[in-house]
């Protein structure tokens, strides 16, 4: 319930935002998608019992919480919250369509949610790029020189960059059979490094927003 | 063995035809080719189900699909040859020729813990990474640029293929999906470059300033 609510939840509302029509209801149903995110980590939060009975099944073991991912997931979700009564208002003075911008952010934070509940180097690989991807039609929302430019140097690097990444986690994994036993997040060290990607990851967002203008 | 040792061998030449090319088409057609390569090595070195879809999966998404994005996002542009690269293409080949040496030194002192099928898998898979990078930086076409790219992710496909039965087949397809999008995505922003700048060439993106 606790996955189906931070993980699908937000790709089906996404689905519903891509099919209304109006702008209103699309405003309502991000509030909305934000609130129960948001309302769901709180839960996840004060009740430790949901997470060790809910999320820590041995038959999925390509995701679940760490203490770590749990605190880092939660900031997100506040901080999108926030963002999303924020935007709310910024979009009544725009007079472009916001409706590939609004299923754009709405996937981004289902992404945002597996990049931290993913336990496999492999799975953490493909939820980051495809944040990487997302993030490229909101920074070119204003379609203006400067977002298109903002727009390509932002993909081209960042892909490059996550490139490099994907020869990074096929090191690591060459390496299981000397000392590191798997590639899943056995440890609070490798979920530390995984929280680390996704701050930085945030960080390269927000350094980006200066841009939509 | 012999045909998977020419198999990569060809890979690195037909990255070394792309440095040394200049017409956007050739250029697209010889990423499809050097890809139709890598997606019979898998088959070669581990012939089985996991393989089969593995080769399956980049053919259909790297021969067929990412040249008709790159040919319909050129549809529109006039030029259709690179212009003045960074470096003139006689250095870039010199410089391509000193990587691939590089990357086959490298290679030799890698101790590598797993059973390698071929003792060119692995230098050939950084020579091609290197490659890529070398299209990247020294040219100006936005097309030319995310060829680049993705010739580099053709080399990381190789050095993947050290993981082959270990890798799960659901994550391995994960990866090849999210560079199709990515290049769906990079499709369409070099599209809207056209119809902004008036022109495919990344030399006119220089307005944002710190």
């Amino acid at each position: 319930m606790v996955l189906f609510l931070l993980l699908v939840f937000p790709v089906l509302m996404a689905i519903v935002t891509f099919l209304t029509k109006e702008a209103r209801t699309r405003t309502v149903i991000l509030l909305v998608t934000a609130f129960v995110h948001l309302v769901t980590m709180l839960g996840v939060s004060s009740h430790r019992a949901w997470v060790n009975d809910l999320l820590w099944p041995k038959s999925m073991p390509f995701l679940g919480f760490d203490a770590i991912s749990q605190m880092v997931l939660t900031i997100i979700s506040v901080l999108f919250f926030l963002v999303s009564i924020y935007l709310a208002g910024y979009l009544k003075t725009q007079q472009r369509p916001d409706r590939v911008l609004m299923t754009c952010l709405l996937c981004l934070l289902s992404a945002i949610s597996l990049v931290t509940l993913s336990r496999h180097m492999g799975l953490l690989w493909i939820a980051i790029e495809v944040t990487t991807l997302l993030g490229a039609p909101l920074i070119s929302y204003q379609k203006t020189p400067y977002s298109i430019e903002a727009t390509w140097k932002y993909l081209l690097i960042s892909s490059m960059g996550v490139g490099l990444s994907l020869l990074g986690t096929i090191f690591l994994a060459l390496s299981v059979t000397t000392g590191i036993k798997s590639v899943f997040f056995s440890g609070s060290f490798e979920s530390c490094a995984a929280s680390v990607l996704v701050v930085a990851k945030t960080e390269h967002y927000l350094s980006y927003c200066r841009l939509w203008h | 063995m012999i045909w998977l040792d020419m198999c990569l061998i060809a890979i690195v030449f037909m990255g070394v035809i792309v440095l040394g090319n200049n017409r956007l088409r050739t250029t697209i057609q010889l990423f499809a080719a050097q890809s139709f390569l890598l997606c019979l090595v898998p088959i070669m070195i581990l012939p089985g189900f996991h393989a089969g879809i593995l080769a399956l999966e980049t053919f259909v998404l790297k021969v067929v699909l990412m040249p008709l994005v790159f040919f319909w996002a050129i549809r529109h542009v006039s030029i259709r040859r690179e212009g003045q690269p960074l470096i003139s293409y006689g250095h870039t080949l010199l410089l391509g020729g000193v990587l691939i040496a590089g990357s086959f030194l490298i290679s030799a002192r890698l101790d590598l813990p797993v059973k390698i099928s071929s003792n060119l898998l692995v230098p050939c898979a950084f020579s091609v990474i290197m490659i890529g990078f070398l299209l990247l930086v020294t040219r100006f076409k936005a097309i030319t640029q995310i060829i680049g790219y993705l010739v580099m992710e053709n080399g990381i496909f190789l050095f993947a293929l050290l993981l082959l039965e270990k890798t799960p087949l659901l994550v391995e397809m994960g990866i090849l999906l999210d560079i199709f999008v990515g290049v769906l995505i990079m499709g369409v922003i070099v599209n809207q470059i056209n119809q902004e700048f008036g022109s495919a060439s990344t030399v006119n993106l220089v307005n944002l300033k710190e």
